[in-house]
C-alpha cells in the first residue's frame, strides 16, 4: 500500500490523488476527534462527588406588630 | 410618605413594588425627569442599571432617603462619599441593599455576632437576576477584583482564585472565581477589624474564556435559581477557632427585592440612622431585617457540616 501511495508502479496522474486522499482522511479524522473532544469539554459535566445535604433552615422570629 | 421606585420595569423593580404594596409606590424615570420630585420623608429605591450616586444626590437635596441596589465598586465608593450630604439632609442612604452586597452583609453580621473575634469573611454568589445583571456578571470576570488581605487592598486578576464553593441545594457545588463587585468594599466598611475579605462568583470555563469578549448570546429574561454563601472565620469566647457558614438558594431577583424591601420598610419607619448605612453594620437591627427578608419567602440556611451521600 505504501508503494501504491508513493506512486511506485502507479501512473503519475493517480499518485497525487492517492496522497491527497490520505491527507484528507487524516485531517477529517483529526477534525472530528477535536470537535468531539471540544464538545465533551464544553458540555460535559461531572467530576464532583455526588453529595447533598448538610444545610438546615435558619429561623428568625417574625417581628412583633408595633 | 411615598416610595419612589427607579427601575420599576426591571425584575427587581417589579418585585420590590409587589413587596411594598402596602405603601404608596410611585415610579420615577430619570431619563424623563432628571430632577426627582420627592419630598422630605420619602424613600427612593434605586433599582435601575446605571450608576446611582448622581440620582441619590438629587434625592438627598430633596430630603428623601435612598435605598440603592447595585454592585459596582466605583458607584458604591461614590455613594459612601455622600454621607455628609445625607446627614445634612436628615435622610438615610442604604448602600448596597441587594443579594450581594446586601444580604451577604446581613448574614455576615449574623455570624459575626456568634464570635468574639472575626478574622475572615468570604462571600460566594451564583446566578443572576435580569439581563443587565447578567451583563455585569459577565464583565466582572474580566476586571480587576479587590480583596482585603491583612490590612491592605489587593488587586487580583478577575477570573483567578478558583475555589469550589458549596451552596445550598438545589445549586450544590460550583467553581467560583474572584470578580469585580462591591461586596469586599462594603464588608470592610461594616467589619473594619476583619483581616481578610474576599468575594467570588461562580463561573464555567466558557464564562472565563469569553469574559473579555461581548456576550456570545443575549442573556435570558431572568436567570435560574441563584445562591449565596457567606463564610465567617474567627474565634469564639473561649479562643477556639470556628468557621460558620450560612447560605441562600433563591432566585437572585427575589432575594434582592426582599432585601431592598426590608431596608425600605425600616427606613420608612425611621429606624435607621441618618447618613450612609451598609448591610452588616453593627448598629443595624440585623435579626429583624433577616426576619423580614425571610417573611418575604427567602429561605436562609445554615451549614451544619453533616453532608449526606447521594
Amino acid at each position: 500500500m505504501i508503494r501504491h501511495l508513493l506512486g511506485l508502479g502507479v501512473p503519475g496522474a493517480h499518485y497525487a490523488l492517492e496522497v491527497m486522499k490520505l491527507v484528507r482522511r487524516i485531517l477529517a479524522a483529526l477534525i472530528m476527534t477535536g470537535a468531539a473532544a471540544a464538545a465533551i469539554r464544553v458540555k460535559g459535566r461531572g467530576g464532583t462527588p455526588p453529595q447533598h445535604g448538610g444545610w438546615r433552615p435558619l429561623d428568625f422570629p417574625e417581628r412583633r406588630a408595633s | 410618605m411615598t416610595v419612589w421606585l427607579v427601575g420599576a420595569d426591571g425584575i427587581v423593580g417589579r418585585r420590590v413594588a409587589r413587596s411594598l404594596a402596602g405603601h404608596e409606590v410611585r415610579t420615577h424615570d430619570p431619563r424623563r425627569e432628571p430632577t426627582p420630585i420627592a419630598h422630605r420623608g420619602d424613600v427612593a429605591v434605586l433599582a435601575h442599571p446605571v450608576e446611582h450616586a448622581p440620582l441619590a444626590r438629587g434625592f438627598a437635596l430633596r430630603g428623601a432617603s435612598v435605598v440603592t441596589i447595585g454592585d459596582d465598586v466605583d458607584d458604591a465608593s461614590a455613594l459612601l462619599d455622600l454621607d455628609d450630604e445625607f446627614r445634612a439632609a436628615g435622610a438615610t442612604l442604604v448602600v448596597g441593599a441587594a443579594m450581594s452586597p446586601g444580604l451577604s452583609g446581613l448574614l455576615a453580621r449574623h455570624l459575626a455576632d456568634q464570635l468574639a473575634v472575626v478574622d475572615e469573611i468570604h462571600v460566594a454568589i451564583h446566578g443572576t437576576a435580569g439581563p443587565h445583571c447578567a451583563r455585569t456578571y459577565h464583565r466582572s470576570l474580566s476586571r480587576r477584583s479587590h480583596g482585603w488581605h491583612d490590612g491592605t487592598w489587593v488587586d487580583y486578576l478577575g477570573g483567578s482564585g478558583r475555589e469550589l464553593c458549596w451552596f445550598p441545594e438545589p445549586v450544590g457545588a460550583k467553581d467560583c472565581y474572584r470578580a469585580d463587585f462591591a461586596d469586599p468594599l462594603l464588608l470592610h466598611t461594616a467589619f473594619p477589624d476583619a483581616r481578610r475579605i474576599s468575594a467570588r462568583r461562580s463561573a464555567r470555563r466558557r464564562d472565563r474564556f469569553t469574559a473579555r469578549l461581548p456576550m456570545m448570546s443575549a442573556p435570558h429574561a431572568e436567570g435560574r435559581i441563584g445562591a449565596l454563601r457567606v463564610e465567617v472565620r474567627g474565634a469564639n469566647a473561649h479562643g477556639g477557632r470556628e468557621c460558620l457558614i450560612v447560605g441562600v438558594a433563591e432566585l437572585v431577583g427575589t432575594a434582592t427585592a426582599a432585601t431592598a424591601s426590608a431596608f425600605t420598610e425600616l427606613v420608612a419607619e425611621g429606624r435607621l440612622r441618618r447618613g450612609t448605612v451598609v448591610a452588616g453594620d453593627a448598629a443595624l437591627p440585623t435579626a429583624e431585617l433577616l426576619a423580614r427578608i425571610q417573611s418575604l419567602g427567602v429561605r436562609l440556611q445554615e451549614f451544619t457540616g453533616v453532608p449526606q451521600g447521594a
